[in-house]
């Protein structure tokens, strides 16, 4: 085989060949790995410039490589909480510490602990931050922070009940988008009111848990605290939701059918209860109560949806062994 | 004459020097892309300066501020119940994701099953061949659910005992003290017996032991050295010497019956 270097046929491909490369490499030139995001957005830091600091880490959680673990997931996290408390953005420092935590327990350390109780601190949720400061000194009693922590502790706090309404609409204001910055505000309104009383916002504070997935501090809440008479079915509906979450099916089914049949929950109740049936094996009994829904909303059509799935024959065995 | 040559070598490859360099660049920008920037190490070095810079004084306690106008807690309430709503029909999707899961288990178990089912008769199926009253005591069970009776299942050949485990793979149950014949004097064994043409057949079964060092049991069960299958067209006690019209045990359609 001779090679003829004046075939047009292996100019033309040469060409585009050359076409392609130029236009991949300007495409890869302009794309930053997550990791060199980091570098970025520790070099902002130096540099005094928290706001970009943190659109450069919230890149980094977007940019390939992605985070393949939550231990990594969770470091990033942690420097967004890192610059958002350095720009003074306290609620978002604290909702993405909480979130950091939430996938990987391991950062709870003096560190971690330092920061939120500054973060509540700045905010004005002065118990929570005291209870803090108190954790961390029991966490690493050797902690460079304790010097800091007995400085805190050691000032005087001024709390007004007057600012318990304030709390909780704040708290109500951050639930949709930041339920875990929204579960400090509810959290600290519940702490400064007298502990026989019964409250609202501890309700809430059990929403914004469950919403935020912390159900291991929910359930300790449900535990403590009672619910006002008009709230009782949403209190009991949210503690359901908590045990759901923790896969503790007869729980939550004890806890749904605490709902009574007057309230404009008990339709949700009732489904819940059928989930909870279904997932301990009782399809039976879960198929019967699938029956008694009454019309609620939309959740009939997901209710008659769950229905037809439980229902449905046995698919054809699609895998050859 | 060489330089003519290598000028006309490069003339004849310039056009390929372009995309050349073009694809080394892109190479060197793609791996400048894919560094993994500060090591793991370096960015806690580099976390902990930051920290350091705030770990010196506290910050001024704030105070709990109005952000946004008073919200009506009626609508908040209400907003709840629908996020109950929406919270429900995650953990439907979520149940349903378990079903469907639970269906493909259900599934493999059952064609596992139904496999081991398969290959528990094929080894049933097996000693057929090698059937032989005089020497073979066959006292496994034929009962209406083969699964159950896997793990009762005994061949006493001969002294030897083979028996399926509950995986189905055969096993000894030969105790393992008598094994001190090595596998070399086995195979010559196996030689010295080999059926002739001139021989009845015979059923040799191999149950000498095995060398007890060796780790492999699996492989040295006793195994059923039989002859050709002309084996199972002639009884043992039978004085009638086997024919070539006999070689093909499929001839009389009986031969692999386990039941002979």
């Amino acid at each position: 085989m001779t090679f003829k270097p004046e075939s047009r046929y292996l100019a033309e491909a040469g060409r585009w060949l050359c076409i392609a490369t130029i236009y991949l490499s300007v495409g890869t030139a302009f794309a930053q790995s997550s990791f060199q995001h980091v570098k970025n957005g520790f070099a902002l830091l130096e540099k005094s410039k928290p706001t970009k600091a943190i659109e450069a880490f919230e890149q980094a959680l977007e940019a390939p490589p992605k985070p393949k673990t939550a231990s990594e997931k969770s470091e990033l996290l942690s420097y967004t909480a890192l610059a958002c408390f350095k720009a003074g953005r306290y609620v978002d420092c604290l909702e993405h510490f909480d979130r950091a935590v939430q996938l990987d327990e391991q950062m709870v350390d003096s560190t971690y602990l330092f920061y939120r109780a500054q973060a509540l601190r700045a905010l004005g949720l002065r118990r929570l931050e005291r209870n803090t400061w108190h954790y961390l000194k029991k966490w690493d009693p050797q902690s460079r922070f304790v010097k800091l922590a007995d400085e805190a502790l050691a000032q005087k706090a001024t709390e007004s009940t007057d600012e318990i309404a304030l709390l909780i609409d704040e708290g109500l204001r951050l639930l949709d988008d930041l339920p875990a910055a929204a579960s400090a505000f509810f959290y600290e309104a519940t702490l400064r009111q007298p502990s026989n009383t019964t409250m609202d916002s501890a309700v809430y504070l059990a929403v914004a848990l469950n919403k935020a997935g912390n159900f291991n501090s929910a359930v300790t809440i449900t535990q403590t605290y009672k619910p006002p008479k008009d709230l009782e079915d949403l209190w009991h509906l949210q503690t359901g939701l908590t045990y759901m979450g923790l896969n503790k099916w007869v729980d939550a089914t004890t806890a749904f059918k605490r709902v009574a049949k007057s309230s404009p929950h008990y339709g949700d109740a009732t489904y819940a209860q059928v989930l909870c049936h279904h997932n301990l094996g009782e399809r039976e009994f879960a198929t019967s109560l699938l029956k008694n829904i009454p019309q609620h909303g939309d959740l009939k059509n997901t209710a008659d949806a769950f229905k037809r799935i439980v229902n449905k024959s046995e698919p054809k065995p699609r895998l050859n062994l | 004459m060489t330089r003519k040559i290598i000028t006309r070598k490069i003339a004849r490859t310039q056009h390929l020097l372009l995309p050349g360099l073009a694809f080394a660049a892109l190479l060197c920008l793609h791996s400048e892309a894919q560094n993994p920037g500060p090591a793991r190490h370096v960015r806690g070095q580099l976390w902990q300066q930051q920290v350091n810079l705030d770990a010196e004084q506290l910050v001024q306690p704030g105070k709990v501020q109005r952000q946004a106008p008073a919200i009506n807690r009626q609508d908040v309430r209400k907003r709840i119940g629908q996020d109950i709503q929406k919270q429900l029909k995650q953990q439907t999707r979520n149940s349903v994701k378990q079903i469907q899961r639970n269906r493909i288990k259900n599934l493999i178990r059952d064609r596992s099953r139904q496999n081991l089912v398969q290959q528990q008769q094929r080894v049933r199926a097996t000693p057929s061949k090698t059937d032989n009253k005089n020497q073979i005591d066959t006292t496994r069970k034929q009962t209406s659910d083969p699964a159950s009776d896997i793990s009762q299942r005994r061949i006493s050949i001969a002294g030897a005992e083979t028996g399926v485990d509950s995986t189905g793979n055969k096993v000894s149950t030969q105790p393992a003290v008598t094994r001190t014949i090595t596998k070399l004097s086995r195979k010559s064994m196996r030689k010295t017996m080999a059926p002739t043409a001139d021989t009845a057949p015979v059923v040799t079964v191999d149950t000498q032991p095995i060398d007890s060092n060796d780790n492999d049991r699996t492989i040295k069960t006793p195994t059923i050295q039989t002859s050709p299958p002309i084996v199972d067209t002639q009884p043992i006690d039978s004085d009638i010497q086997p024919t070539d019209d006999t070689l093909s045990p499929m001839r009389d359609g009986s031969s692999l019956s386990p039941t002979r």
